[in-house]
């Protein structure tokens, strides 16, 4: 059996070799990693201080949308199975697992001794209620649809039954979970920070009030949330995998991602990491009392266009705008170039990435066109554009500097919103308020799906343009169900094609992961999904420090 | 020879029904499945 599945391994290899290359070079070891040497000794015990740019929306996982509470969580709890550094799928609370020869019936057996926070053992029950979790419509959790393809889970959502078929407590440590259609190996999807498992009697009892007292299996327990000041977690010291070597984490919280302060205060000595500021940027990277850590990431940050809202329900106004935007200007002269210019939508090191995409050139003339055939000659009855940011900091000001006087220069005028509440800014923007927003995105799986069907298929939850194309949709129907990679590719990258010469966003950049940390810090992991999943149990600081 | 084919037959009816184990403490490699992704600040 063991031969099956090696078989099975490498045929999967095969298929997608090309983009488990690129995982693999991003996930390369880190600086601060490379830093240990076998003649220190680890440090037990000790406080990681952390920067966080905004205070989460939740931390209850099932319920998170935001990389702040995914950077928090991630140190709380634990799924059945995780991604290692290089994205590779491992075990994590299941011991092991196996799968019916079709793909439909997955078993999983739990490690023996695994406890939760609060001290009591965690069960197959446990992860029953944890994933049935994820299919209640009240909890609202994005990662519901994820989820759909096991049996019953559509009966389950209408009310029509109680409890999901599909999931099965066959005895204390063994969980079933039928599928009504094969979904290539289920495996990855239990890897995602939404399907981690959390006890039944303190969910149930705490309610909604879960995401503000959460309890996991996770390396570390929550302390306290101080609202816009800081979270504190404390080692786990019965960990399943061996305690964390850090005695406690604080992660003090910046709302809209201050940078500056962040590295003003790492500066001080009173944090352990910290984002790079513009400013002096070329001198603070060369200097050597802080480890410099760069890699590329699987993520998009764009502008969006509410496609309901005039004058942004006309597509040849969103391509005025794509066409008015000197994004490489933006990049160099704001961000001193430190991002990687985003032609399309899917980053490169993700399956289906297109080099050959190239999106909007800055044409000036272009989009004066443009806004002529929209009946805006000159700009003329264009109402003025409202563009609403989350974050507040010299580059981002800077940034919109600079769009103002190049949207100014095709007869657009733009007045830009900070509402550095992230809670606030989040809730407003799945409630379509903001005619034009700026906004990251993060992939959590090394897929297309992430950003193709999250972002702009109708249903989803994530579309936060109110982008509809029917054509669209159902390329990425086919795309998520046909099991041949080389033809989801093909329909990803058409589904990509039509939605940026629909212009449904402005995409500006994919981020450079790009951190700095203070020099006893050691065994820091940064995989292609950046910040969020730095495993912290593993980092250690040294006893220089 | 009847010997061989019963066993022949007690292999290929163990590989026909026989569940496949998918992992133990190995990795799985392969990325078809889809995921949630999170939104941030964009700073």
């Amino acid at each position: 059996m063991q031969v099956a599945a090696a078989n099975r391994r490498t045929r999967s290899v095969f298929a997608v070799g090309v983009v488990l290359g690129l995982i693999a070079a991003a996930a390369a070891p880190s600086p601060a990693q490379s830093r240990t040497e076998s003649r220190e000794v680890p440090s037990d015990g000790g406080t990681y201080r952390r920067p966080l740019g905004n205070d989460p929306g939740t931390l209850d996982p099932a319920r998170i949308g935001d990389i702040y509470g995914r950077s928090v969580a991630q140190q709380i709890f634990d799924g059945l199975v995780q991604f290692d550094h290089t994205l590779a799928i491992v075990p994590a609370l299941a011991k092991f697992w196996k799968a019916s020869r079709d793909g439909l019936t997955w078993t999983f057996t739990l490690k023996p001794g695994l406890k939760f926070h609060h001290g009591r053992e965690v069960t197959a029950d446990d992860v029953v209620y944890s994933l049935t979790r994820l299919l209640d419509p009240r909890v609202k959790s994005s990662a519901a649809d994820v989820f759909s393809v096991v049996r019953g889970a559509a009966e389950f959502r209408a009310g029509r039954a109680r409890q999901v078929s599909g999931f099965t407590a066959l005895d204390r440590h063994t969980v079933q979970i039928v599928l009504s259609e094969s979904l290539g190996p289920f495996v990855p999807v239990l890897a995602i920070g939404h399907a981690k498992i959390v006890p039944r009697d303190v969910a149930e009892a705490a309610g909604d009030a879960f995401g503000t007292r959460p309890v996991g299996t996770g390396p570390f327990r929550f302390v306290r949330w101080d609202r816009g000041k800081e979270i504190v977690l404390a080692a786990n010291p019965d960990y399943f995998d061996g305690p964390p070597r850090l005695g406690r984490i604080v992660y003090r919280i910046f709302p809209g991602e201050q940078l500056d302060a962040m590295y003003e205060e790492f500066q001080r000595g009173r944090l352990d990491d910290t984002p790079l500021p513009n400013r002096d940027y070329r001198r603070i990277i060369a200097d050597p009392r802080h480890v410099h850590l760069k890699r590329p990431t699987i993520s998009l940050r764009f502008y969006g266009f509410n496609t309901r809202r005039k004058p942004f329900d006309d597509p040849r106004v969103r391509q005025a705008v794509n066409h008015a935007i000197d994004r490489s200007a933006i990049i160099d002269d704001a961000f001193l170039g430190r991002y990687a210019l985003a032609r399309g939508i899917l980053p490169p090191g993700t399956l289906g990435f297109n080099p050959r995409v190239n999106g909007y050139a800055y044409d000036p003339q272009r989009s004066r066109d443009l806004l002529a055939r929209a009946g805006y000659p000159g700009g003329r009855g264009l109402p003025s554009i409202a563009i609403w940011s989350s974050v507040k900091h010299e580059g981002i000001v800077r940034e919109h500097e600079l769009m103002a006087r190049q949207l100014e220069a095709v007869g657009i005028e733009a007045e830009f919103h900070y509402l550095t509440e992230w809670p606030a800014f989040f809730k407003r923007l799945l409630d379509g308020e903001f005619p034009m927003f700026v906004l990251a995105w993060f992939a959590d799986v090394p897929d297309p799906d992430n950003f193709l069907s999250k972002l702009f298929h109708s249903e989803s939850p994530r579309n936060f343009t109110r982008y509809t194309n029917p054509a669209v949709d159902r390329l990425l129907n086919g795309a998520r169900s046909d099991r041949q990679v080389e033809k989801r590719v093909e329909l990803y990258r058409r589904a990509e094609q039509m939605i940026l010469d629909d212009a449904a966003i402005l995409p500006v950049w994919h981020y450079t992961y790009e951190r700095l940390f203070q020099p006893y810090v050691r065994s820091v992991e940064v995989s292609g999904l950046g910040d969020p999943y730095i495993p912290l149990r593993k980092v250690w600081l040294a006893p220089a420090r | 020879m009847v010997k061989l084919l019963a066993a022949l037959l007690v292999v290929g009816s163990f590989l026909f029904v026989a569940p496949i184990i998918e992992s133990s403490s190995g990795s799985t490699e392969f990325f078809q499945a889809i995921g949630t992704a999170d939104a941030g600040g964009g700073g």
